[in-house]
């Protein structure tokens, strides 16, 4: 099954006068009201033309007519179940359980027995008197170290009042219209894992091993074209994708990081032709806020992105707000990367210099693998450490984080669990599964067979448990 | 009995909503009923508030804004009016009523002889639009 949410909300069922009632209600919200009162301004900029801006405010609006109409009607209810919920409602049943979500999210209702696959849904005693909650400027994200530098903010920011350099986020109070989607969007404000797990679990095709998620199958794999081998990471299946994917002409263009002269400051780049696959090619463990110029992919019909966890986290979250933002409409391949932990910009270099006797400019490649963090120089000398002497110096929002194999990604991609220059592949979605076994097919990836799936994922789960070990709960400052 | 309609006037300062013009708007109209509700002097208009006028049965919203007329263009302090006025109409039309319940008219003294039929060219859409539905809708609760 899969899950397919209609944001073009039908109210064709729904009596007159609690329409109205709800719509009325609806015209409070507040990204509604910041944005319509911004709209000249937010035009001018550019970032937003018409009818992109016209759509996102139909759909706050929409989304939020069907959401104040659900919560009117459950308001004196006693607790019902999901599928209690849905028979209630005209509206398409993926809808009202991201409508339910989100509104627990939003301190409106309570989820009892999260986890069973009937959940109870309950509208909260402790509701303050206005039922609009408001959502602060990302920044208060980062100013709580949460912040995973994926860019998303920045990029979807209409009046583009969000800077990210290196590792810093500033919000520029004076061009700030308080509209609230950059809080709205982030991964880390509130999350939608309760929804993204109920998705996943509704799809009877998923398998599911705790510290992998859900899944199709799992593969240890490696390229099979020599100039991508000679430049890869492990077993250079991310850009054997990419490269199939551009070839066949089934995206427009990717997203990733592209290597320019210095390793460790690559750029975030919006690459249209294979070719240039190579120069992508090889991990950094530096933060990049890769979804920073999701904007400027507006253009395309179909991009495909590589990513680390949270940045795949970010997107997936972003399509299921219900919010129409043009960024995510072409994004058809998400490529999650495995992920221990990173690093921010400044935060390596000291760790370099700290603990390594060797010049930045020497290194050629990094690497993370079985608890220990490795640098090669361009002699081919091997320098590692163990990465609990690193935790120091990693990013403040990876002890936070509990996602080591980009769970939300169609494919997901990392060294651990399979050997010296091979790759594990976890396929997540069938179009996932559909692009790796045609890159199979069409001799781009060879894969290990008569594959025993049980020690990859023993290990996976093991490493991924250990990172999922001692995270603490996470508190955003409010001031 | 015929129908009744509810319209709410609303203007911003300057404009003088006297009692001839009153008469004008409810003189008898074809067997139609019309009740007066005013907002005088309003300074600001907001779409929730507009909404909730028909959620609560107004079947049409006449708003003036006072300004002056130079060299064929309109200027007022009001102007973003009209930007509230075309998003709640716009809003209205989705849920079923009719896109042109709430009417603007640029208020300048000196079209006061116009004002005769910008009230019966109102008169004349909110008849063929018929009354809010709404208030058809609650009787039924």
């Amino acid at each position: 099954m899969v899950f397919r949410l209609k944001n073009d909300y039908n109210f064709g069922g729904v009596q007159l006068h609690k329409l109205l009632y709800a719509t009325f209600k609806a015209s409070n919200n507040f990204h509604y009201r910041a944005l319509f009162k911004a709209k000249d301004d937010i035009l001018k900029i550019g970032k937003y033309n018409q009818a992109e801006l016209n759509m996102i405010l139909d759909s706050i609006f929409e989304a939020e007519t069907a959401r104040k109409y659900i919560f009117e009607e459950l308001k004196n209810s006693k607790p019902l179940k999901a599928t209690e919920i849905i028979k209630r409602f005209p509206f398409p049943k993926e809808n009202i359980i991201r409508d339910l979500f989100y509104m627990k999210e939003k301190g409106l209702i309570e989820v009892l027995d999260v986890d069973k696959k009937d959940p109870l849904f309950k509208i909260r005693d402790d509701l303050k008197k206005s039922d609009e909650n408001y959502f602060n400027s990302v920044d208060l994200v980062y100013d709580s170290n949460l912040c995973c530098q994926c860019g998303l903010c920045s990029s979807i920011c209409p009046v583009n009042a969000i800077n990210l350099r290196k590792d810093y986020l500033y919000v520029d109070e004076s061009k700030c219209i308080t509209c609230g989607l950059c809080y709205e969007v982030c991964p880390n404000s509130f999350h939608m894992d309760a929804l993204m797990e109920n998705i996943h679990r509704m799809d009877k095709s998923l398998k599911y091993t705790n510290g992998l998620g859900y899944y199709k199958d799992i593969y240890s794999a490696r390229t099979r074209k020599y100039s991508i081998k000679k430049v890869a990471q492990d077993g250079g299946i991310a850009t054997s994708l990419l490269y199939y994917l551009l070839k066949q002409k089934l995206v427009d263009a990717v997203i990733t990081i592209k290597h320019l002269g210095n390793y460790l400051e690559p750029k975030v780049s919006i690459i249209e032709k294979a070719e240039e696959l190579n120069k992508t090619a090889g991990s950094t463990y530096v933060h990049f806020p890769v979804l920073s110029i999701l904007h400027k992919a507006k253009k395309y019909d179909k991009i495909a992105l590589v990513a680390l966890p949270c940045k795949i986290k970010a997107i997936s979250k972003g399509k299921l707000i219900p919010i129409k933002l043009p960024m995510f409409r072409n994004i058809k391949y998400k490529i999650g990367l495995f992920c221990m932990e990173s690093f921010p910009y400044e935060e390596i270099f000291k760790l370099i210099k700290d603990k390594f006797s060797v010049s930045v400019d020497e290194i050629i490649k990094m690497d993370i693998k079985s608890g220990v963090f490795e640098l090669t120089v361009d002699s081919g000398e091997k320098y590692s450490l163990s990465l609990n002497d690193c935790k120091v110096y990693c990013s403040q929002f990876c002890h936070f984080c509990g996602d080591l194999t980009a769970e939300f990604a169609d494919i997901s991609l990392g060294s651990i669990g399979s050997d010296e220059g091979w790759s594990t592949v976890i396929t997540r979605s069938d179009k996932g599964e559909k692009i790796f076994k045609n890159a199979i097919k069409n001799r781009l990836i060879e894969i290990k067979s008569s594959l025993d799936e049980s020690p990859i994922q023993s290990k996976i789960k093991r490493v991924a448990e250990k990172k999922k070990e001692n995270i603490p709960p996470i508190e955003i400052q409010a001031f | 009995m015929g129908i009744s309609y509810k319209i709410l006037i609303i203007s911003t300062p300057g404009f003088q909503l006297n009692e001839n013009f009153i008469s004008t708007l409810i003189k008898d109209r074809e067997n139609v009923s019309v009740l007066i509700n005013r907002e005088e002097n309003r300074v600001t208009l907001d779409i929730n508030e507009l909404l909730k006028y028909f959620y609560e049965g107004i079947d049409g919203i006449f708003v003036f804004i006072k300004g002056k007329m130079k060299k064929g263009i309109f200027e007022s302090g009001y102007k973003n009016f009209q930007k509230i006025v075309n998003e709640t109409n716009r809003i209205l039309a989705k849920r079923g009523l009719s896109d042109g319940r709430i009417k603007i008219c640029f208020w300048d003294g000196k079209n006061y002889k116009n004002l005769n039929e910008f009230i019966t060219q109102f008169f004349k859409k909110l008849k063929k639009f018929g009354p809010n539905p709404i208030k058809f809708e609650k009787l039924e609760v």
